[in-house]
């Protein structure tokens, strides 16, 4: 038995899961935590170094204009809204301001957007934002849509925000991207100012695998991150005919647990009753797998958790957490994570050797016992390589 | 109160004005000849391109703003910059957003207008703000914006929205159906129409509603057209049935639908407009409103 392999041929060892994690180009990737878990049923993560403790879906508010849809998702058990100085022209701040006054300010979270060049612009906008919403603080403050990194940066925009969490009317600082994110993301987790980041992440994303690479750096510098545009688009052709089936959507984007928690803008009742659901099990079906079209190459790397396998295995061996460090590793390429998922399940060396078939049957059809003997070299890989 | 003359006229011509205004004015804009709405102003120069968006592209120039647009049938975006002419540093950006109709097109300005409006003569209604001049006229809603809070740039500004105004409509009214619910301690500039998801549901669409105050109440009425008489019988019985209500045999008349998410709903069917209230909870208030829209 070889005792060490180094990075490259770590991969190279391991052809099949090579060429997968190749033809998987951008689109799945997961990394592994122990971030998640449940409060009165809903499933919670932690925002990073915040702190906060969010519903994996809570409420994009941009677009809402009947404010019974907030007070709905506040009692359906969601605790973080998203607004914007410019959303509905300070309308949406407004009606926020309105609704929020009769309520507890520790029953909720809250985070608001603004965009200038200099402190007066940043300023002006933050303080009129503030009187709408009739608040003394924002939980996090957005630097709004933010392209390139010199924008992230930029010395006066970092001066005036740091001066409003100093004053302690916004508690944690954040930068929104829909545009240029890898970037982005990487900035604003270099920066040393930026507690938050909120980009736009959804399974379409031509960038996805760097995105999720610099989403992944992030969290691991500690930062929160909330996804936005969690739909892509909500339809797949130009005519708006043929919608993407949403919920799949917004499922697949928090299969990553680097994604703390997700903000989908609602305008209807039935929607917020869809990411309840959601928010109560983010699991996928074969179904809402097959919805999201993506092809057969992606879809196996894709084990979305449904854990039938779990009771199937003589071993008891975690399958779905040793599914997800192989697709850490041959999807995402980045053995670390996927060495340190590997490493916190604390399994025996070679743990199939004992059994001379697998009963396993997975739902996807995945060889469980291929993949894991080939996830299982990377306990040989020395750490040095890894980096 | 209603001003019934002009209601009883609507009732007669909401249909055919609703739907060959959004045809004439799509005929006039032709996107080939948008170049005419961005004129020469003397003291500055306009960029050479006139950039065009569509539905598919809108999302590269405002981001998730664009939902918006969409929301209320957005075709087309007309996006030019002007640069002022001694001093580079300062500009304007005017944008034509082009919505399917007129009635669109006050849906998506009303969505932004501010609560108090500064008011200017400009389109059908329009407003200014430091930077800002905003207003709709025929199926657009321009917005005229600036860093720069100058006389100069606001007079600009103002020539620029004169201009496209006056080529889109010399005599610009309000939609029909903006006039269609009661004066009577109706809050200025609450107006608003909804093109989707009018009081979160999926199957209630096309509503203008306000907000009245009386006696210290505050509650709100809309009036929602359909176009023909059938389709609005069916939004009622999708409402009733959202409700858990028996829908069997619904008539033209007075409902009542127990809404779990917005409370109870008072409708009165006529025709292919369905009148109603919601957050009303005055019973006598309640009668007078439904009684009132029975007698149109």
């Amino acid at each position: 038995m070889q005792k060490s392999l180094d990075r490259r041929n770590f991969l190279k060892l391991t052809a099949a899961g090579a060429a997968g994690g190749l033809l998987l180009g951008n689109r799945t990737a997961w990394a592994t935590s122990n971030n998640t878990f449940r409060q009165n049923g809903i499933i919670h993560r932690t925002l990073g170094k915040t702190g906060m403790k969010l519903p994996v879906v809570n409420l994009g508010v941009m677009r809402v204009d009947n404010p019974r849809i907030v007070t709905m998702a506040l009692d359906g058990g969601m605790t973080f809204l998203d607004t914007a100085h410019g959303y509905q022209n300070g309308r949406n701040e407004e009606m926020l301001g309105e609704l929020l006054k009769n309520r507890s300010r520790d029953s909720f979270y809250i985070a608001t957007k603004i965009r200038g060049n200099n402190e007066d612009e940043l300023m002006g906008q933050f303080n009129i934002s503030m009187e709408r919403l009739q608040l003394d603080y924002v939980d996090i403050l957005y630097l709004h849509a933010s392209n390139s990194r010199e924008h992230v940066l930029q010395e006066e925009r970092l001066r005036t925000l740091s001066k409003i969490k100093e004053q302690g009317r916004a508690r944690f600082l954040g930068v929104t991207t829909h545009s240029n994110e890898p970037e982005v993301v990487r900035a604003a987790a270099g920066s040393g100012v930026y507690d938050v980041v909120c980009p736009a992440y959804n399974f379409q994303m031509e960038q996805l695998q760097d995105l999720q690479q610099a989403i992944a750096e992030a969290a691991g510098a500690g930062l929160g991150v909330i996804a936005m545009k969690t739909m892509a688009g909500a339809y797949w052709d130009r005519e708006r005919q043929d919608p993407i089936n949403t919920r799949a959507a917004l499922k697949y984007a928090l299969q990553n647990e680097n994604i703390h928690t997700s903000i989908p803008g609602v305008t209807a009742f039935h929607e917020l009753e869809d990411n309840f659901d959601v928010n109560r099990d983010i699991t996928m079906t074969s179904d809402e797998i097959s919805d999201l079209r993506l092809d057969q190459a992606q879809a196996g790397m894709f084990c979305f958790g449904c854990e039938s396998c779990k009771a199937q295995c003589p071993k008891n061996l975690p399958v779905p957490d040793i599914m997800r460090s192989y697709m850490y590793a041959y999807g995402y390429r980045d053995l670390s994570l996927a060495r340190s998922t590997m490493d916190s399940l604390e399994l025996p060396e070679n743990p199939c050797n004992s059994c001379d078939s697998c009963p396993v049957k997975c739902v996807r059809g995945f060889d469980v016992a291929h993949k894991i003997r080939d996830i299982g070299r990377l306990q040989h890989v020395p750490s040095d390589f890894l980096t | 109160m209603f001003n019934f003359n002009k209601t009883m006229r609507a009732l007669h011509f909401i249909i055919p004005a609703f739907f060959l205004s959004g045809l004439i004015f799509s005929e006039e804009l032709r996107a080939d000849d948008h170049e005419r709405f961005f004129t020469g102003i003397e003291g500055w120069e306009k960029l050479a391109e006139i950039d065009v968006y569509y539905p598919e592209t809108l999302w590269d120039i405002i981001n998730g703003a664009a939902d918006v647009f969409m929301a209320y049938d957005f075709r087309e975006l007309y996006w030019g910059e002007y640069i002022n002419s001694s001093d580079n540093d300062i500009y304007i950006v005017m944008e034509i957003y082009r919505q399917g109709d007129p009635v669109n097109a006050f849906g998506v300005y009303s969505q932004e207008r501010p609560r108090v409006p500064r008011l200017t003569d400009i389109g059908v209604q329009g407003y200014t703000a430091p930077g800002v001049l905003h207003f709709f006229v025929a199926d657009c809603y321009v917005k005229i914006r600036s860093h720069d809070r100058s006389e100069e740039t606001a007079s600009a500004m103002e020539k620029m929205a004169r201009h496209v105004s006056g080529l889109l409509d010399q005599n610009p009214e309000f939609p029909v159906i903006t006039d269609m619910l009661p004066e009577e301690g109706r809050e200025e500039f609450s107006g608003q129409f909804i093109n989707t998801n009018f009081l979160g549901h999926p199957f209630l669409s096309r509503a203008f509603v306000s907000t009245y105050s009386i006696d210290g109440k505050s509650f709100n009425l809309f009036v929602i057209e359909n176009e023909t008489r059938e389709k609005a019988g069916q939004m009622l019985a999708d409402y009733y049935q959202f409700g858990r209500q028996d829908a069997d045999g619904l008539s033209e008349g007075i409902h009542r639908i127990n809404d779990r998410w917005n409370g109870e709903v008072g409708i009165v069917w006529k025709d292919n407009l369905l009148y109603g209230y919601y957050n009303l909870e005055d019973k006598e208030l309640q009668d007078k409103y439904l009684d009132l829209f029975s007698e149109l």
